[in-house]
């Protein structure tokens, strides 16, 4: 289980404001794992704050339904976040100690409920960005996954348009090739198989051959990439696309992953193989 | 705790100057041979010309700067551009005013015990930075 | 502005390297660099810390920067040392790629960071000649 970061409101202007405060210092007395974070250095950025926020799982106390201190974590980038507005869940005639009781259970609840969460094989937390790609943060690293290709796990993708496949690298291959200073794609006219090299691209890291995700005849290739190659590792799925086919047999896409399979599978080799050392 | 962030070294890497070559070695020699699963990098400047990965990347690694003389060119940068680094090295600390000559602009040659010496102090500081996160 | 740097600015040109710590051909502008200063043309080129040119308050740096002939050697399409002369208020009379000087010289592939091995040490000199041809020197 990750750690947990608690953010009350702490407003001394709401109602509820005070109650989230006595909740955090109840829970933080008995859990060692928790982090009480506080609103003023998460606001002023203060060094480890955010940190802590992003590393965690967060639970936000929110005092009343202005939710500031949900809109403030969301501000600095927390994911996977559970907000609980207080004054939803209290009543005015309760005890003090009854209020602070009652948000402590809901708070152990929605700390249990992330642990479950956790501990399924789901595929990495995933986010959608305004160009339809799914991303996925692996250290420095962003991986980015465009929705509505194929992908082999040879790590190239197939897009179907009209009665053609466009085929290209995926955001993953490109980032573990490095710069790429040279596309060499089999001729126009040549059948290639499913599995079968159609060309070999090169880098400052390595060589590696095209692996043809699908089966067809190479009908055109991108004719930008001879003199700016580099165009694989700024754009691999718009302008570094790598050859357009016509397929011999379309069913042959059941056997590629969509891009969300694509996405778990590419996490984990990315968690691997991106900054590797060694070779570099 | 799942997630341990890796800690980030950035070194000046300074043309002009003896310091700032000890100090792309040093951060070279713990990011490849003393610490290459706890650590990572990025160029210095690509706070300027990357996107804003590269500008959020101290607000999720603890951040080692490396500088070549007192000018703390890479600790007032990552601070500007991206978060207050955890740790600040001055080759300078290690040298003295050496550092600003030009004698191993490019070649470390008898400044090479003190590129191990502080290379092993970086690799220390990653070794608390991380138990710090662990414990927490 | 001190005199040191004036005094540059009247007789040198600048080789700005990118410097990168992450690539190998980061490496390989630094070393390109080394060979047009130290080897190709003494006394004609020097440089300045590309760090320095990134501190905007280094108003002495962005002087010489705006006021010399700045070549820049970036290792790939970041271009970060040409981006950073350019913040500081410079334009590059030249503008070298490594990669794209690579792709001429597919042979003169670089090994690591930690050692450029020889197809390494080719490129470098093929990135300094690259500056020699284009009226670096």
């Amino acid at each position: 289980m990750p750690k947990v970061y608690l953010l009350p409101c702490a407003g001394y202007d709401r109602p509820g404001g005070a109650i989230t405060r006595m909740v955090a210092e109840k829970l933080a007395s008995s859990n060692k794992e928790m982090i009480i974070g506080s609103a003023a250095s998460l606001s002023t950025e203060r060094p480890g704050e955010v940190r802590d926020l992003l590393s965690s799982k967060t639970v936000i106390l929110d005092g009343c339904s202005l939710h500031c201190a949900t809109k403030l974590a969301e501000s600095k980038g927390a994911k996977s976040v559970k907000s609980i507005e207080v004054t939803e869940h209290i009543a005015s005639s309760d005890s003090e100690e009854q209020k602070v009781d009652a948000i402590c259970l809901l708070v152990e609840e929605a700390i249990r409920e992330m642990a479950v969460d956790s501990k399924e094989p789901t595929r990495p937390r995933a986010e959608i960005s305004d160009s339809g790609e799914l991303t996925a943060q692996i250290d420095k690293f962003k991986l980015r996954v465009r929705e509505g290709y194929y992908y082999s796990d040879n790590d190239f993708w197939a897009k179907v348009e009209g009665d053609k496949i466009r085929v290209g690298a995926s955001d993953l291959l490109q980032q573990m090739t490095s710069d790429i200073y040279y596309v060499e794609i089999d001729a126009i006219g040549k059948t290639v198989e499913l599995g079968d090299e159609a060309g070999r691209i090169e880098s400052t890291k390595t060589a590696i051959e095209i692996i043809s995700p699908v089966s067809g005849v190479i009908v055109e290739h991108n004719e930008r990439l001879v003199d700016s190659p580099e165009l694989v590792n700024e754009s691999p799925y718009d302008e570094g696309w790598l050859y357009m086919m016509e397929p011999l047999d379309l069913s042959e896409l059941d056997l590629l992953k969509t891009a969300g399979e694509y996405l778990e599978h590419a996490s984990e080799r990315a968690h691997e193989e991106l900054g590797k050392k060694a070779t570099e | 705790m799942s997630f341990i962030p890796k800690v980030g070294l950035i070194a000046c890497s300074g043309e002009e100057c003896t310091g700032g070559n000890v100090s792309r070695m040093a951060a070279l020699k713990v990011l490849h041979k003393l610490k290459p699963h706890d650590t990572i990098t990025i160029c210095l400047p690509l706070f300027l010309a990357g996107d804003s990965g590269e500008r959020g990347f101290a607000e999720v690694f603890p951040t080692i700067t490396i500088d070549g003389c007192g000018k703390l060119c890479a600790a007032r940068s990552t601070a500007k551009y991206s978060s207050e680094p955890a740790v600040k090295i001055n080759v300078e600390d290690y040298m003295g005013p050496r550092c600003r000559g030009k004698e191993e602009q490019w070649r470390v040659n008898d400044g090479s015990a003190i590129v191990d010496k502080i290379a092993e102090d970086v690799a220390k500081h990653v070794e608390e930075l991380r138990d710090a996160l662990r414990d927490n | 502005m001190n005199k040191r740097l004036i005094a540059l600015t009247d007789r040198r040109k600048l080789i700005v390297p990118c410097s990168g710590i992450g690539k190998t051909v980061g490496e390989v502008t630094r070393e390109a660099t080394r060979i047009l200063i130290e080897e190709l043309r003494p006394g004609v080129f020097d440089t300045v810390c590309l760090a320095r040119i990134m501190m905007d308050e280094e108003e002495d740096t962005r002087e010489l920067i705006r006021t010399s002939n700045v070549i820049t050697i970036d290792g790939c399409p970041e271009r970060c040392a040409t981006t950073s002369v350019k913040f500081a208020g410079g334009t590059p009379v030249l503008e070298v790629l490594t990669v794209k000087v690579l792709a001429k010289n597919r042979t003169h592939r670089p090994k690591s960071i930690l050692d450029i091995g020889e197809g390494g040490r080719q490129l470098a000199r093929d990135v300094a000649e690259v500056v020699i041809e284009n009226g670096g020197a």
